[in-house]
């Protein structure tokens, strides 16, 4: 399958001097692809000059083959991208945002209604097309945005952070629209197990750098038939001790701690989480 | 259900609908939007009206329905700033292929929208006061467009290089102050120095009330100030486009 996106030694550094992109390499080629990391990883970065927003101090980078600086206008007609934290103009209704965007990507007004009036329903807001935004919950705001994708018709579709901040009920709605979505989809998030419900192939940037990309079982891999050790071991995030080790080794270590007076350690099954924290670990090493 | 996207150079129908996104939807949910920015110049007429014993009445008028226009178009300044910083609706539409000059448009024309109610009811306090002639009226709509693409400019200009929500409040009070409490609006233009007029200039609502009070009173066309308002709005487009923060 073709790359949807790919970079080359893709840098960013802002006015600032904040270097957000670092020589990243990246290919990603499935129908739903996460770009994860921690806060300040470069993934907004990414998404914005992906998504032509942004331009890049140096390295190049394609979408769908495109050029995101040659062929920007191309591109554009191509792709949808919904802003990190985008919020609905509360005054205005889903339905004017709709086609207000859809619009912009050039669709006609008559084209534009019809769309609009199809995404909001099938994300669940077709009783509340007309009313004023400020009206909605959390969940259904940010379901405007999704009805803005699933309506834009676009082969790729960039969706930065879509729930950041929503309730546990309002994120699974919202999972369930973006599956919904038709075309290709580059998620960021900071939540693990977002990337593990919905995505194919889930690429790891850490300060700017891609450090492992593959799909979930390629990531666990490493953590095959181990768990997670928590209140004992070499990895220290803030006071929490962590190890990762087999069961029969954990067992081991828990009677040990005990004989020793620890009572505060607990068995956890290893998740994305854990190989995020991993390649923290590594490149920390490095 | 695949439909085929408009491809040519100018996108009118996203004007059209950022038009009824923004300045139809202020209208209908927001009354409050249009009293606000009647509430100005209203009492300043009402105030004009007692100092002048009813004498400057129609100066004010005039004045009233510039200041809406350029108070409205200025307004745009916290509304990019907000669209940009809080609700991120600039990147939306600029991964959407929007140019500037189309969102520049939208906003203009949005806020030309809902000034509509308040120049409605100048238009017609205008008429009682026997102040417009179809020919005045004409002129008047014609010069509150260009003056609406000069401060629409001017408000994005700013707005877009705004980098915390709050500063672009206080920069557009102050700039709504400077560009329609200053210039002659209220009353006669001679009233001021000419040396005065010349940093008053600046502001479109200037030559724009200069124009319209020589045609009221004099019925002369002042091709001096119509040329400076024409060259300001040039002026102030291509700075808004050239300085506009628009893609980074």
């Amino acid at each position: 399958m073709e790359n949807i996106i790919e970079t080359y030694k893709l840098t960013k550094i802002y006015g600032n001097g904040i270097k957000a992109l670092d020589e990243l390499d990246l290919k990603l080629n499935s129908r739903i692809s996460c770009i994860i990391g921690r806060n300040g990883a470069g993934k907004t970065t990414l998404v914005k000059i992906l998504s032509t927003q942004l331009r890049q101090t140096s390295g190049e980078a394609f979408v769908m083959g495109y050029d995101v600086i040659k062929d920007k206008h191309k591109l554009r007609k191509m792709i949808c991208s919904i802003p990190q934290e985008a919020k609905p103009a509360g005054i205005s209704s889903p339905l004017e945002h709709l086609v207000m965007y859809l619009t912009a990507r050039g669709f006609s007004i008559k084209e534009s209604l019809n769309l609009a009036k199809m995404a909001l329903k099938e994300v669940g807001l077709g009783d509340f097309i007309d009313i004023s935004t400020d009206e909605l919950s959390g969940g259904m705001k940010r379901k405007i945005f999704v009805a803005m994708a699933l309506a834009s018709q676009a082969e790729v579709i960039f969706l930065d952070e879509p729930t950041v901040g929503l309730d546990p009920i309002s994120r699974l709605e919202v999972w369930g629209a973006i599956r919904e979505l038709k075309g290709n989809v580059i998620l960021t998030t900071h939540y693990m197990e977002e990337a593990q419900a919905l995505c194919d192939q889930i690429a790891i940037i850490d300060k700017g750098k891609a450090i492992k990309v593959g799909n979930l079982n390629e990531l666990m891999e490493p953590l095959k038939g181990k768990v997670r050790v928590e209140g004992i071991g070499d990895i220290s995030i803030g006071e929490l001790k962590i190890s990762y080790v087999t069961p029969d080794e954990a067992k081991k270590l828990i009677s040990e701690a005990k004989i020793n007076g620890n009572n505060k350690i607990s068995i956890k099954p290893v998740s994305l989480e854990d190989v995020l924290i991993l390649s923290g670990v590594e490149i920390e090493n490095e | 259900m695949v439909l085929k996207l408009k491809t040519s150079k100018f996108n009118w129908r996203f004007i059209l609908a950022f038009v009824w996104f923004y300045g139809y939807s202020s209208v209908k949910r927001g009354y409050y939007y249009v009293l606000s920015y009647l509430a100005l110049p209203l009492s300043l007429l009402f105030f004009i009206y007692i100092v002048s014993r009813g004498h400057l009445v129609q100066y004010a008028i005039l004045g009233g329905i510039i200041s809406i226009i350029t108070g409205n178009a200025l307004t745009a300044i916290g509304d990019t700033s907000f669209f940009k910083l809080e609700l991120k609706i600039q990147e939306l539409l600029i991964a959407a292929d929007v140019s500037p000059i189309e969102y520049l448009l939208g906003i203009g024309l949005g806020n030309l929208f809902y000034s509509l109610p308040g120049l409605l009811l100048y238009i017609i306090l205008g008429f009682i006061y026997k102040i417009f002639s179809l020919q005045l009226l004409g002129l008047t709509i014609l010069i509150l467009v260009i003056v609406m693409v000069a401060a629409t400019s001017l408000a994005y200009m700013t707005g877009s290089r705004v980098t915390h929500m709050r500063n672009s409040w206080g920069v557009g009070s102050f700039l709504s102050v400077i560009l329609t409490m200053l210039p002659p609006l209220y009353y006669p233009y001679t009233f001021l120095p000419k040396i005065a007029l010349y940093p008053l200039m600046l502001s479109p609502a200037t030559p724009a009330s200069i124009f319209l009070q020589d045609f009221m009173t004099k019925g002369v066309i002042n091709y001096y100030s119509i040329l400076i308002l024409i060259a300001e709005t040039i002026i102030y487009s291509f700075l808004a486009l050239k300085f506009g923060k628009w893609e980074e």
